[in-house]
Order: C-alpha cells, then sequence, then structure tokens
C-alpha cells in the first residue's frame, strides 16, 4: 500500500503540474451540456425533467470518453520521459503502476460527474432519486473508461497513434452506444449493436441510477466492471510482457 | 552478489545475449566493456528484470529474477543509460518517489536524501525540476535514484556519458564508496581510465557473452607495448620496413611484448649517440578495447 500511495501522489503531483488536459475535460462538458440539453429535448420531443434525465447521462458518458486518451497519455508520456522502464526497474506491480496511474484520474473524473449532475440539478431540475446508487454507477464507469485508455496505450506505439485512437474510437463509441445521439434516434441495426460499446452500459448505470431502478444500474454496472477488470488483466499482461522498451515508440 | 549462468536473449535472428556467464561479489566493481551491440545493456536489461532471457538465469543475493521478479528488483539499484526523469518534478521528489517505491518511510528517506545530496553535489538543486538542470546534473541525479535506497547490487549502465570531470569524479567516489560498503557493482562503460579509478575487474563482452574476465593488470599482461625512438639525422630507413613498426619523421613506433630488448639491440646497432629520445608506454585498458573492437581474440 506505500508503493501504491507514493505512485498515486506522485501521478497526482505529475497533474498538478500540467493541469491544462485536465481543467479542459472538467468544463468542457459543463459547457456543453447548456448547449445540447435544448437540442436533445428537441430531438427527443420531451421537456423539463425528462429530457436532462437523458441529457446529463449522456454528456457525461460522451466527455468522459475523453478520459481514455487522457490516461493513455500519461503512459505514452513515461515512454517518451523513459521513466517507465526505472519504475518497471522497482519492485511495484504492473497493477501497483496502473494504479497509480489511474486513482487520480479517477479523482478527476468523479468531479467532472458531480460537476455535470450538479448543474444538471441546479439549472436544469434534475432530482436524483438514489444517489449512493449513482456513486456506485459513475464508478463504475470510470473505472472501466480508465482501464480502457490503460490497456489503449499498451497498444500505442506513439502519442499520435494513442491519439488517433482514442479520438476516433471514443466518438465511434460514444455514437454507437447511444451517448452521442440518443438511441432511439438512431437506426435499428444500430441499436442492436449498441450493447456492444462501453458507453451504452455507461448510459444504461448512470440514467438508471438517476431514476432509482436499482437493478438496471446494479446489471449495468456489472457489465462494466467485467469489462474494467478484463481491460485492466490485459493491460498489465502487456506490460508484463515488457510492453516498456521505449525505442518501439 | 549478482550472478548471471548461461543467459540467452534473442530478437528476431539476432543474438543479444549467447551464453553470457557473470559473477559479481559483494565489494567488487565489475567493469562491462565491448562495442555497442556486444551485449551489455541486453544483459542489464536482463538482471533488472526489464528484458526475460529466452535461456538461462539471473540471481540477485541468490533470489531469481525471474522467478522472484519484485523481491529481486528491491535488491537491485538501476542507472539507465539514457537519462530518465520527470521535466516537471524535482530532484527531491525524484528522491522522494523511488526512495519509497523501495520501502524507505519518512525518517529514513529523509537522512538518505539529505545524505546523498551532499555526496552527490545536489544539496542547491533538491528542489529545481529536471527539465532546468543542466547535462551532468541530471547525470547526479539519475546515479542518486539508483543509490538512495543504498541496494546490495547495482546496475549502472554508462552512467558518465557526457558528464563533465566534476560530475565524473562525484558519480566515481559515490559507486566506489557503495563498492566499499558492500555493494556488488556491475558498471558499463566505455571510458576506461574510470575502471581503473575504480579498481574494477574486467569483463570483455564480445557476440553476446564474456569472452575474457580478470583484473585489468592481467588482461594487459600479453599486450604489446609501445616503444617509442626518435632518431637524430631521421630513421633508419631499413626499420622502416620491420614489421609492427611505424615511422613519423623522426620517430620509429615498435609494438612489441619486449620492449627492453627491442631497445637493447637498436642501441647496439646504431649506438646510443643516434637515439634523441626513448618512450616506452605500456599498453592500456583502451588497446585493450581496441583490439576487441576491432574482432581481436586476446582473452587474457
Amino acid at each position: 500500500m506505500d508503493r501504491l500511495g507514493a505512485l498515486v501522489r506522485h501521478n497526482a503531483l505529475l497533474l498538478r503540474r500540467d493541469p491544462g488536459p485536465v481543467l479542459s475535460r472538467l468544463c468542457m462538458p459543463v459547457l456543453l451540456m447548456v448547449v445540447f440539453e435544448p437540442l436533445y429535448r428537441a430531438a427527443a420531443g420531451t421537456t423539463g425533467e425528462i429530457a436532462i434525465r437523458d441529457t446529463a447521462p449522456r454528456v457525461l458518458v460522451t466527455f468522459s470518453m475523453f478520459a481514455v486518451s487522457t490516461v493513455g497519455v500519461t503512459m505514452i508520456a513515461e515512454r517518451t520521459w523513459r521513466t517507465w522502464s526505472w519504475l518497471r526497474a522497482t519492485p511495484a506491480s504492473a497493477w501497483e503502476l496502473v494504479a497509480g496511474k489511474s486513482v487520480p484520474l479517477l479523482g478527476v473524473l468523479l468531479v467532472q460527474q458531480v460537476l455535470v449532475l450538479g448543474l444538471a440539478r441546479i439549472a436544469f431540475g434534475l432530482s436524483i432519486l438514489a444517489p449512493p446508487l449513482l456513486l456506485f454507477a459513475g464508478l463504475a464507469w470510470a473505472l472501466c473508461i480508465l482501464a480502457c485508455g490503460v490497456l489503449l496505450a499498451t497498444f500505442a506505439h506513439s502519442p499520435t497513434q494513442l491519439s488517433s485512437f482514442a479520438d476516433v474510437g471514443g466518438l465511434l463509441l460514444s455514437s454507437v452506444g447511444g451517448a452521442l445521439v440518443p438511441i432511439t434516434l438512431m437506426p435499428a441495426w444500430l441499436r442492436d449493436i449498441a450493447p456492444v460499446s462501453p458507453a451504452y452500459w455507461g448510459v444504461r448505470a448512470l440514467r438508471a441510477a438517476v431514476v432509482g431502478d436499482g437493478v438496471a444500474t446494479l446489471a449495468a454496472v456489472a457489465v462494466l466492471l467485467v469489462l474494467a477488470l478484463a481491460a485492466g488483466w490485459l493491460a498489465c499482461w502487456r506490460i508484463n510482457r515488457h510492453w516498456s522498451r521505449p525505442e518501439l515508440l | 552478489m549478482l550472478s548471471s549462468e548461461g543467459l540467452e536473449k534473442h530478437y528476431g535472428d539476432v543474438r543479444a545475449l549467447d551464453g553470457f556467464d557473470l559473477t559479481v561479489a559483494p565489494g567488487e566493481v565489475v567493469g562491462l566493456i565491448g562495442h555497442n551491440g556486444a551485449g551489455k545493456t541486453t544483459f542489464l536489461e536482463v538482471a533488472a528484470g526489464l528484458q526475460r532471457a529466452d535461456a538461462g538465469r539471473v540471481t540477485v543475493c541468490g533470489v531469481d529474477v525471474r522467478r522472484e521478479p519484485r523481491r529481486a528488483r528491491a535488491l537491485l539499484g538501476v542507472a539507465p543509460q539514457e537519462v530518465a526523469l520527470y521535466p516537471r518534478v524535482t530532484v527531491r521528489e525524484h528522491l522522494t518517489l523511488f526512495g519509497r517505491l523501495h520501502g524507505l518511510r519518512s525518517a529514513r528517506l529523509r537522512r538518505e536524501i539529505t545524505a546523498l545530496a551532499q555526496e552527490m553535489m545536489l544539496a542547491d538543486l533538491l528542489d529545481r525540476p529536471a527539465a532546468t538542470l543542466s547535462g551532468g546534473q541530471r547525470r547526479r541525479v539519475q546515479t542518486a535514484v539508483a543509490l538512495v535506497h543504498r541496494p546490495p547490487v547495482l546496475l549502472l549502465d554508462e552512467p558518465t556519458v557526457g558528464a563533465d570531470p566534476v560530475t565524473r569524479d562525484a558519480l566515481l567516489a559515490a559507486v566506489r564508496q557503495r563498492a566499499a560498503d558492500g555493494a556488488a557493482v556491475c558498471y558499463t562503460t566505455h571510458y576506461l581510465p574510470e575502471l581503473e579509478r575504480l579498481g574494477a575487474s574486467i569483463a570483455m563482452v564480445a557476440g553476446g557473452r564474456v569472452i575474457a574476465r580478470n583484473s585489468g593488470d592481467r588482461l594487459l599482461a600479453g599486450l604489446p607495448s609501445e616503444l617509442r625512438v626518435r632518431f637524430t639525422g631521421g630513421v633508419p630507413a631499413r626499420l622502416g620496413e620491420l614489421p609492427a613498426t611505424t615511422v613519423d619523421d623522426t620517430e620509429l613506433r615498435i609494438s612489441t611484448v619486449t620492449p627492453g630488448p627491442e631497445l637493447a639491440a637498436l642501441v647496439a646497432e646504431y649506438g646510443a649517440d643516434r637515439l634523441s629520445s626513448v618512450v616506452i608506454r605500456p599498453p592500456t585498458l583502451d588497446d585493450l578495447y581496441r583490439r576487441l573492437a576491432l574482432g581481436g581474440d586476446h582473452v587474457g
């Protein structure tokens, strides 16, 4: 735990010394929700609280997808600085290194969720019927996308490649998953394949938690946690297979 | 103690390690020398657990690096060849991070950082970010990070590349001190006088294995000295045609393992009056290294 604590503090320090990307990701969804909410409302033909119940989880999921590239960039930066090999030469395990990278960003994502949902509550009258369920759903979603980001980083050979993967993949998955566009507006064939996207389960978990549907929330959370574990395990396996060699860059 | 037996590592068709055997005892400094691509860095990466060997075994203080990598890494201090620092993180924060990762707690960690800062001339730099340091200062930080937890085995990969003389002195003094304290040190370099200053024994690496291992003196024993003789009125033409000789204006250079008898023969033939100066340069580690780099098979 002492090693994990040291890594978490260190990675939080790295974020504090270069806060630009994190701040932009915190602010962007708040601004965009103000813009998107009337559009979603018009598109879905709903009004008031029903619309914001749809909009808030969607905006949250769409913009938290960018955390995939944020965590990936922090890992690729370690390779650019050649510090990853050095970390690997310490007694820290791959799990500790990955968790050390992820925990500070998990905090950022939870703050992002509080901002977006807080705005939805204060400005648009969203009522959250089961706050503990929502916390659980938000945590599971954040873990899932962070694990996906770490996994993606272990396959990327350069920062630009990672950026391409994350941008295209993020947009694709949030679109397919019904986060960018309401799923009811999507063609039938796209609706059928929506569950392959983690974003689908993210929206589903958050929306169910907002309305206090415990069963639906837990089912979606279970899928998200399985995805997170699978991505995390595969990322650690890649790291243990000596992903660190900087000449791959 | 560091020990490797029969290490093999292939990258496709390239044999980076091909039966690499080496033992470094506590308190010993072993200098790995060899041309680029000989396998020195690959060996250090395998020993540090950063690469997995295809065959063979490395142990650190008896702990198998492959079977118990985390336990083995806890016993190692590693300074990679390339400077690897976080640009916006201060020297103190680097030392704190790596000290904590090796299990040092607050009080001892603070003591070690203070002592290292003095030893490595980093006291005034502790609160400066790495990006603001010079190349030599970064080298010192990098080595300090490897030393902060006082590991029993040190793997230092060309730690003085690009370092100024002051930095080099500090680094060598720190390494000597750690060896005197009982650490086993494996040190790669192309600056061979450093190995003499460290009192290191030498392991010559070529083709992915150690082809010679001995003290510097013993390895040099079979190498020729250089006899340099200046002649008044120019070098006699006949001498320039002899094997292992070069003639440069008035100076004759003879590469020979018996410089004394060669000199005596010259005096006898031409008379001491014609010899205006005589220098005998004994072989150096640089000569040994050049011979190795040129594919010589001297294995003293």
